[in-house]
């Protein structure tokens, strides 16, 4: 990968809550991404793992603690004032629940020409025009302009939102489970919407799901993170063939299919919080394959022969 | 293995517009599993709550009947309703956080749920309703038991939820998208959890998800449902194998599988 070419850097991130205790909470533990244009990458993991921390850092809704976040060649981290208003220009965030962006009082045209409006691109006319052309590029009709939220289906809503994310010629798109409050049918429309808008404008994408199956369908490369870390990231051609870690198998354990509806999934063990720092690997408490030096000692990233990073001792 | 539930030609219609659904027949023998699939206003909803009696005011069932171990179910009254709902028939629903009471301790909530239907002390109730969490592997009972709803995550109400359901040793077990708010790890062993009780219980379970895949593994039987009428209902193995209508193998197309399984 050409180095001029990365549009977004995180280097060490790491971020912690405290809790009503006074105790702290690893949320996001030294975590290194690379982000090329035009690349979609994936963060998959489960509930609880800092996946949601993690975008709401590079979207700047969230500060971090410690580690540099560098965009476009610039550092980004502790931006502030008109500077950080152009940075909310250009990351966009698409979240998972449609309805929970929209005031429920403000109609559809109103809601697209918003940021328009907001970072003075243009005036209300053009804007509206515009709006008109954003419904047009997400397959909706231009009388969806005069309707409220609640005359619309989700899946509707979430096209709305992406066509609103996509106005504003981002470089960058977070979609946060932006499919998982959708059915299987209309989540694959919208998949096809993103790949399609995707190939026209080619901006970067970061996508953030649960979903292996999911992921491997949409993106460039795959991070796996388990309690605020990396563990793992390779080339999302085939998973089932190039997952190397125990937490990254234990997850391919459990998602459903249809082809293979036979097969036993394995009862996991019961998820834990991250709350006491683990000595050691952070899910050798849970890992099927754990030995002494797992217990003992943190791995270290290793490079596999496939170009893929593996943050376990045993593989 | 008997018929446990039977539904002849249900209607169903919101505010006097067009059927929700139409027509619907339904076998379920004890101890089966059918899942139930569709998109979202497809009348899977519409169809269990029918059974359960806990369609909204405004809808009217239109014909039909429904016939819950030999006994005619659609002409009960609230009286007879209240002993059958939550006793023999009950239902798991998506959010378990707005099935349980924010503001009660599980352990109350729990033994409060038990006493309605059981003739029991409330230290007998506890004990069951410890008896029925400790199947659910849910650790800690004692914290559990002590713990108001929102200290516990997602997949920990569902597990309540369930065990709730499950305290009175139910005959069906009506589960509307039980696992369409958790994430893959938790969704299996809940999944796993409602198998081991049919299993152990031989407990009936109508399962209605829009994940074909969830239906695929849990399920004997899997019906399919688009626009308010079944589409196709069949064997697990055949419907996945060899499916007959065009929307269901759309369906079955929509769904994510990963590379190496195909």
């Amino acid at each position: 990968m050409m180095d001029d070419n990365i549009i977004l850097e995180l280097k060490g991130v790491s971020k912690r809550f405290k809790d009503h205790e006074g105790k702290y909470f690893q949320a996001v533990n030294n975590v290194n991404i690379q982000l090329a244009k035009g690349e979609c990458i994936g963060i998959v993991g489960e509930s609880g793992c800092g996946k949601s921390t993690l975008a709401r850092i590079v979207s700047h809704l969230t500060d971090l603690d410690e580690g540099r976040m560098i965009f476009n060649g610039k550092d980004v981290t502790g931006l502030q004032g008109e500077l950080l208003r152009r940075y909310y220009k250009s990351v966009q965030m698409i979240f998972q629940d449609p309805i929970g962006t929209f005031s429920p009082r403000m109609k559809i045209g109103t809601y697209l020409m918003e940021p328009f409006r907001n970072f003075k691109i243009m005036d209300k006319g053009r804007a509206g025009k515009y709006a008109e052309e954003l419904l047009g590029m997400v397959g909706l009709s231009k009388d969806y302009m005069r309707k409220y939220p609640n005359e619309l289906s989700g899946g509707q809503l979430q096209r709305v939102v992406i066509a609103r994310a996509m106005g504003l010629k981002p470089d960058i798109i977070i979609c946060d489970e932006c499919t998982s409050a959708l059915d299987v049918s209309i989540q694959q429309q919208i998949i096809q919407l993103l790949l399609e808008l995707k190939e026209k404008t080619n901006f970067s994408s970061i996508f953030i799901t649960h979903d292996l199956a999911l992921a491997e369908s949409i993106c460039d490369r795959i991070y796996v993170m388990y309690l605020g870390e990396i563990i793992e990231m390779f080339e999302s051609q085939n998973i089932i063939r190039d997952a190397k870690h125990p937490y990254t198998k234990m997850l391919l354990d459990s998602v459903f299919s249809v082809k293979k509806f036979e097969n036993q999934m394995r009862p996991t063990a019961t998820k834990i919080n991250g709350v006491e720092k683990v000595k050691g690997c952070v899910f050798s408490p849970r890992c099927p394959e754990a030995c002494e030096i797992c217990r003992e000692k943190a791995p270290e990233v290793k490079v596999m022969h496939n170009g893929s990073k593996v943050l376990c001792h045993i593989c | 293995m008997g018929r446990l539930l039977e539904v002849r030609d249900l209607t169903v219609k919101y505010n006097g517009e067009e059927n929700a659904i139409e027509n619907i027949n339904m076998v379920l023998d004890h101890k089966e599993i059918i899942g139930i699939v569709g998109e979202s206003g497809s009348g899977k909803t519409t169809f269990v709550r029918a059974i359960i009696n806990l369609l909204s005011p405004n809808a009217e069932i239109v014909s039909g009947e429904i016939i819950f171990n030999g006994q005619n179910i659609s002409k009960y009254n609230q009286e007879q309703w209240r002993n059958l709902r939550g006793n023999e028939i009950t239902m798991i629903f998506q959010n378990p956080g707005a099935y349980i009471n924010p503001i009660i301790k599980i352990g109350r909530q729990f033994v409060e749920s038990i006493r309605n239907h059981r003739n029991l002390s409330k230290v007998d109730a506890a004990q069951k309703a410890r008896e029925t969490l400790e199947k659910m592997s849910l650790g800690d009972i004692d914290r559990i038991m002590n713990a108001y709803p929102f200290q516990l995550s997602g997949g920990m109400q569902q597990r309540v939820a369930i065990a709730m359901a499950l305290a009175m040793e139910p005959k069906l077990i009506i589960a509307d998208e039980p696992t369409s708010a958790l994430d893959v790890v938790t969704q299996v062993q809940i999944i796993n959890a409602l198998m081991a009780l049919r299993n152990h219980f031989h407990t009936s379970i109508l399962l209605v998800t829009h994940n074909i895949g969830c239906a695929a593994y849990m399920a004997d039987r899997i019906m399919v449902m688009n626009k308010g009428q079944v589409v196709e209902c069949n064997d697990k193995s055949k419907l996945i194998t060899n499916p007959q209508m065009e929307y269901t193998q759309k369906l079955l197309h929509a769904f994510p599988e990963l590379k190496g399984l195909r």
